[in-house]
């Protein structure tokens, strides 16, 4: 039982071997709108692209997990990894709306006898009609910062053909035809790629070295898995 | 893991209907803004990747039925249901299934498709492995985000592009009220032929007082309505990828495009002649990581895939249509 816990909680992917680790600039080339609720980051997104190969289901808030690794930098006291988050300017906004109605021409015809009546306004079939926001990004594309070992990285995001929510619908599909990623050497400035003028390019400790005092601050989860909200605590982050 | 996509170019062999929104008694279609070279933004009508993605799931689901025999006799539960046709939900109470982790993935096993769609597990959503694209039109303001292949195929076969104005049309269609036509009202009772002349009677004198509030009261139920739809033989493209591991998730795949494709039906108004697509030519890319293959694809997509997970639905029949039928209900 032992044996089969600690085989489940092994480590998956390899961490980042720091002589490959240089300044990279990531840039994803998107051809449709995108739904974001937060600033993408890179490192979960190449965490999902290595737990994706196993098929890792996504853990639950709060839930113990495997840790992935990937190759990108952890800081020096290994709490997150050394990535900016991702940066997009959103030109115009659109109002959709996710539609669920429930089955009831179905139920009729080849539901069991036992189903005698559904009810569309409450309960477990009710229909529902959500809107939500799809943003058009300025060169409808989103840029990201790290060190990492660009060798790995490349491959990775090749796995990753739509970015945000709503990507079972099409939403934040990437330019896979022509260029899905461009993953390139960039130049290195103080505080590289996790500060810019000591101001944070990413959620960070609020003991992190070299950052402001004057940072604004926000609850937020510091490493993947982000959706976990359980783990979340005080932070520097971006404006 | 194989990443493989699907691109397909397809012909409204009827009109679409895919409304957005109604406004007063006009029905708009629906439209995205497309950023144009040069930063400008046109409105371009398109079908949402979740109409799409719905009738895939249909088709799924529908065809695996037929396959496994149970659409002769289905008796499904409610559950079994709303996990085929909605993807389940996280939580019910009494008949509303509640399906547990160690179920789901023995239904996955079971039915591919469900691994492919996605659904829901007790307290969780689980994602699917497929992502469907918009269906976007072949015209002048998709151009530049059209994959090449299909501009080679629109080029080489001489197919005229033009703007997206050119594929879409209003058209106006009329509820008529029975009792305006003196021959339907001889068929009425002679009391409700007596109510049905007093309201004539007392629409006339409105009109002759004009008297907007007995006007209104006592007008027809006759309905003029006006809809946009997209014009007949319009040429669209969309794609669908799919995450699969393994053969048999693979089959399922292609399966479940073909039945699709078998009778492709999107938008409002489907049993007025409304919404039938055809298949016109079609791509697969197989991706590897950093780069893909893309090979044309025909008759390969017709129903004759899906041996594979034929056999699999064959083999399984008894156990599927017990599941269906009475394990999703607790």
């Amino acid at each position: 039982m032992a044996q089969i816990r600690d085989q489940q909680l092994m480590p998956i992917g390899e961490p980042c071997d720091p002589a490959r680790a240089v300044p990279l600039r990531v840039v994803a080339h998107l051809t449709e709108g995108i739904v974001l609720r937060h600033p993408l980051m890179l490192d979960a997104l190449l965490a999902w692209a290595e737990a994706n190969q196993e098929q890792s289901l996504a853990p639950l808030p709060g839930e113990r997990h495997r840790t992935v690794e990937i190759p990108i930098l952890r800081e020096p006291d290994g709490r997150f990894h050394l990535c900016s988050q991702g940066f997009a300017v959103a030109e115009s906004f659109e109002l959709r709306y996710k539609n669920r109605r429930a089955p009831w021409h179905e139920m009729a015809r080849l539901g069991t006898s036992k189903i005698t009546r559904v009810h569309l306004a409450a309960g477990a079939n009710k229909s529902y009609r959500v809107p939500y926001e799809l943003q058009l990004l300025a060169g409808n594309r989103i840029e990201w910062w790290c060190l990492g070992d660009a060798g790995r990285i490349g491959p990775l995001l090749s796995l990753v053909h739509y970015l945000g929510k709503h990507r079972g619908s099409g939403k934040g599909r990437l330019d896979i035809h022509e260029q899905p990623w461009t993953v390139e050497d960039c130049e290195a400035w103080p505080g590289f790629p996790v500060l810019r003028d000591a101001q944070p390019l990413r959620p960070l400790p609020l003991d992190f070295s070299g950052l402001s005092d004057d940072a604004p601050r926000a609850y937020r989860t510091l490493s993947y898995p982000y959706f976990d909200h359980t783990a979340e605590e005080e932070l520097a982050c971006p404006q | 893991m194989q990443l493989t996509r699907f691109e397909m170019i397809v012909r409204a062999k009827d009109p679409v209907c895919h409304a957005q929104e109604t406004i007063g008694n006009q029905s708009i279609f629906m439209r995205k803004s497309v950023r144009l070279p040069g930063g400008a933004r046109a409105q371009v009508p398109m079908l949402s990747g979740d109409c799409i993605r719905h009738q895939l799931r249909e088709a799924g689901a529908y065809g695996t039925l037929q396959e496994a025999g149970i659409l002769d006799d289905p008796q499904l539960s409610e559950g079994a249901l709303r996990l085929l046709f909605n993807g389940g939900m996280v939580t019910g109470k009494g008949d509303a299934a509640v399906i547990n982790l160690e179920r789901y993935r023995e239904l996955v096993a079971l039915f591919p498709p469900l691994a492919l769609l996605g659904g829901c597990a007790d307290n969780r959503p689980i994602q699917g492995q497929l992502n469907v694209d918009e269906g976007n039109l072949l015209c002048t303001e998709m151009l530049h985000l059209a994959p090449t292949w299909v501009v080679d195929w629109a080029n080489e076969n001489g197919e005229k592009i033009e703007t997206c104005r050119a594929s879409i049309e209003e058209v106006q269609r009329v509820r008529m009220d029975a009792t305006l036509q003196p021959e339907k009202v001889k068929l009425l009772s002679d009391n409700a032929k007596a109510n049905v002349n007093s309201r004539l009677l007392k629409s006339e004198k409105a009109h002759e007082d004009a008297d907007s509030k007995a006007k209104s009261e006592s007008k027809s139920a006759m309905m003029p309505r006006t809809h946009e739809r997209i014009v007949q033989g319009s040429l669209l493209w969309i794609g669908i990828e799919a995450r699969t591991y393994g053969d048999l998730e693979f089959d399922a795949f292609q399966f479940t495009v073909a039945c699709l494709l078998n009778n492709f039906r999107v938008g409002g108004k489907l049993g007025t002649g409304h919404g039938r697509l055809e298949f016109v030519a079609g791509a697969r890319i197989h991706f590897k990581p950093s780069a893909g293959t893309l090979e044309r694809v025909g008759s390969e997509l017709a129903p004759k895939v899906g041996d594979m997970y034929r056999a699999h639905v064959q083999l399984r029949k008894e156990e599927l249509a017990s599941w269906l039928r009475s394990a999703i209900n607790s």
